[in-house]
C-alpha cells in the first residue's frame, strides 16, 4: 500500500487529487465499516466524511509504523467510538436493501463486497456484536492481517486471536439458520 | 448517501470554509493587534508618566510646602551679589558682627521664599515687626537677585569697632524725616527700635544713602533688610520711584531712601 502513502504525501504537498484519490479508495469500504459499528447509515456517512475532513484539515502526519489502510480504519474506529459515547447508537428502520443506496443509484455493498456470498455474509455480521463485526470485517473484507486489526481495534493479537474465534463461530450459527452452509462460505 | 466523488468534494468544501475562517481570524487578530498595541503602549506610558508625576509630588517629611514648591529659589541657592569691599562678600556670616541690609531683586512671578533656619540668627524676626514665624515671604513680579550691603555702606553712618552706640541724636531734629542724623539712627538701631525711639518717625521717614543709582528695576523688586547686633530685624520693598528717590516700607512704616552720589 505503499501507493497510498504517496497519495497521502501528495496531498500534503499541496496536490488535492491525492486526497481524492484516497476517498474514492476508502469511501466503500470505511462506510460499510463504520456502519457496522454506530448501526446509521446517516450518521456513518457523516463519521466517514469528518474522518476525511480531519485529513484535509489537521494534515495528521503519518508515521509509517503501520499501513496507511490500518491508519485510516483507526482513525475511523476512533470517530465511530467518540459519536457514540455522544449519541447512543440508533438502528435504523430503513429496509436493509435501502441502507447503502448511493446518490447516484449504485448500491455501495454491492459495488463493494461484489459477491452475493458476500453480501449475505456482511449482513449477517451486522447482527453480530460490534467487536465481532469489526474482526470478521477487518479480517475478511480487508484484507488486514492480525497485527492490523489489533492496531485498528486497540487490542493485543491474542486478543484478536480469540475474538476472532468466538466472532467465527457466532457467524456460523447465524448463517446457518439463515440457510447457509457455513463450510460453503 | 453520498458516493465518493460527492464526499470529496464535501470535504475540500469543508477544508476551504475552515481555512477562510482561519485567515479571517487571523486578519482579525492582526488588525487587533496593529491597533491594540500601540493603544496599550500608549496607554502604559500615560499611567507610567503619571505614577512618576505622582512619585514626584510627595514631600519628604519636616519640609514646609511652601519650600518644596520655591525650592530652586530657596535661601540657600539664592545668588546672593554683594556690594561694596570683598570683606563683605560674607555679609551673612559677618551679621552677628554688623548690621546688614539685604537687596533682593525677584522675577516675575517667582515666589521667593526666605526660610527661617536658612537666614542667618541675626535675620531671624524679632517678633515684633510683624514678620511670619522664621519664613519671610514675598511675591513679586520681579526677577530674583539679592544684594547684600551692610548698612552702614548704604547709609554711611555705622560706626565700626565700638561697642557703644555712637549716634547721639540730636535734640533738636529729633529724627526728623529726611535727616542724615535719622537715617544714620534707623541704621543703627533698627528700624522698630528705632520708631519705638523716635515716635514721630512712624510718619515716615527719609533715608539718604550713598552710592547707589536708582533704577527702575529697582521698583518693587528689592528687598532691603535690617538687622541689628541686638537682634532687631525688619525688611522692606521698594514700592515707588521717584527719580532718585525710593519709597520703602518697613514693617508697618513707609520710609523713603535717597540715594546720591557717592562724594569722594
Amino acid at each position: 500500500m505503499r501507493g497510498d502513502e504517496e497519495r497521502y504525501r501528495r496531498f500534503l504537498n499541496g496536490d488535492d487529487n491525492g486526497l481524492r484519490e484516497l476517498i474514492d479508495i476508502y469511501h466503500a469500504g470505511l462506510t460499510l465499516f463504520v456502519n457496522g459499528i454506530v448501526g446509521d447509515p446517516t450518521e456513518t456517512e457523516d463519521i466517514v466524511q469528518d474522518t476525511f475532513v480531519k485529513l484535509a484539515v489537521k494534515k495528521p502526519r503519518f508515521d509509517g509504523r503501520c499501513s496507511f489502510k490500518t491508519w485510516l480504519y483507526t482513525i475511523a474506529r476512533n470517530k465511530a467510538y467518540n459519536h457514540l459515547k455522544r449519541h447512543r447508537a440508533r438502528f435504523t428502520d430503513q429496509p436493509i436493501d435501502e441502507l447503502f443506496t448511493l446518490s447516484d443509484g449504485s448500491d455501495l455493498e454491492r459495488d463493494y463486497l461484489r459477491s452475493k456470498q458476500n453480501i449475505a455474509v456482511h449482513r449477517a455480521m451486522r447482527e453480530l456484536n460490534a467487536d465481532y463485526f469489526q474482526v470478521l470485517y477487518l479480517t475478511y473484507f480487508e484484507g488486514q492481517d492480525t497485527e492490523g486489526a489489533a492496531k485498528i481495534m486497540h487490542k493485543t493479537k491474542r486478543q484478536i486471536g480469540d475474538l476472532l474465534y468466538r466472532a467465527k463461530k457466532s457467524l456460523r450459527e447465524k448463517l446457518e439458520r439463515a440457510g447457509f452452509s457455513y463450510e460453503e462460505l | 448517501m453520498k458516493n465518493s466523488k460527492e464526499m470529496a468534494d464535501a470535504v475540500f468544501r469543508i477544508r476551504d470554509e475552515y481555512l477562510e475562517k482561519k485567515r479571517r481570524r487571523n486578519e482579525a487578530v492582526k488588525r487587533a493587534a496593529v491597533i491594540g498595541v500601540p493603544t496599550f503602549a500608549a496607554f502604559a506610558l500615560m499611567i507610567g508618566v503619571g505614577a512618576v508625576f505622582d512619585r514626584q509630588e510627595i514631600i519628604p517629611d519636616g519640609v514646609p510646602e511652601a519650600a518644596m514648591e520655591t525650592a530652586p529659589v530657596s535661601a540657600e541657592t539664592t545668588v546672593i551679589e554683594t556690594t561694596g569691599a570683598p570683606a563683605e562678600t560674607n555679609a551673612l556670616k559677618d551679621t552677628a558682627e554688623k548690621s546688614t541690609t539685604t537687596k533682593k531683586e525677584t522675577m516675575p512671578s517667582t515666589e521667593q521664599v526666605i526660610i527661617e533656619e536658612d537666614l542667618p540668627e541675626t535675620m531671624i524676626p524679632d517678633g515684633q515687626s510683624g514678620t511670619p514665624e522664621g519664613i519671610f515671604r514675598e511675591e513679586t513680579a520681579a526677577q530674583t537677585t539679592t544684594m547684600i550691603v551692610t548698612a552702614a555702606e548704604l547709609i554711611g553712618a555705622a560706626p565700626e569697632n565700638e561697642s557703644e552706640p555712637v549716634f547721639q541724636p540730636d535734640e533738636e531734629t529729633d529724627g526728623l524725616p529726611g535727616s542724615t542724623e535719622t537715617a544714620n539712627a534707623a541704621a543703627y538701631f533698627g528700624v522698630d527700635e528705632f520708631c519705638r525711639r523716635y515716635p514721630t518717625f512712624f510718619a515716615g521717614g527719609e533715608y539718604v544713602c550713598t552710592g547707589e543709582t536708582v533704577t527702575e528695576d529697582m521698583l518693587g523688586s528689592v528687598l532691603i533688610e535690617v538687622a541689628l547686633d541686638d537682634g532687631f530685624a525688619d525688611s522692606a520693598v521698594v514700592y515707588s520711584l521717584e527719580n532718585d528717590r525710593i519709597a520703602v516700607k518697613f514693617g508697618r512704616t513707609d520710609f523713603y531712601i535717597v540715594y546720591k552720589a557717592k562724594e569722594d
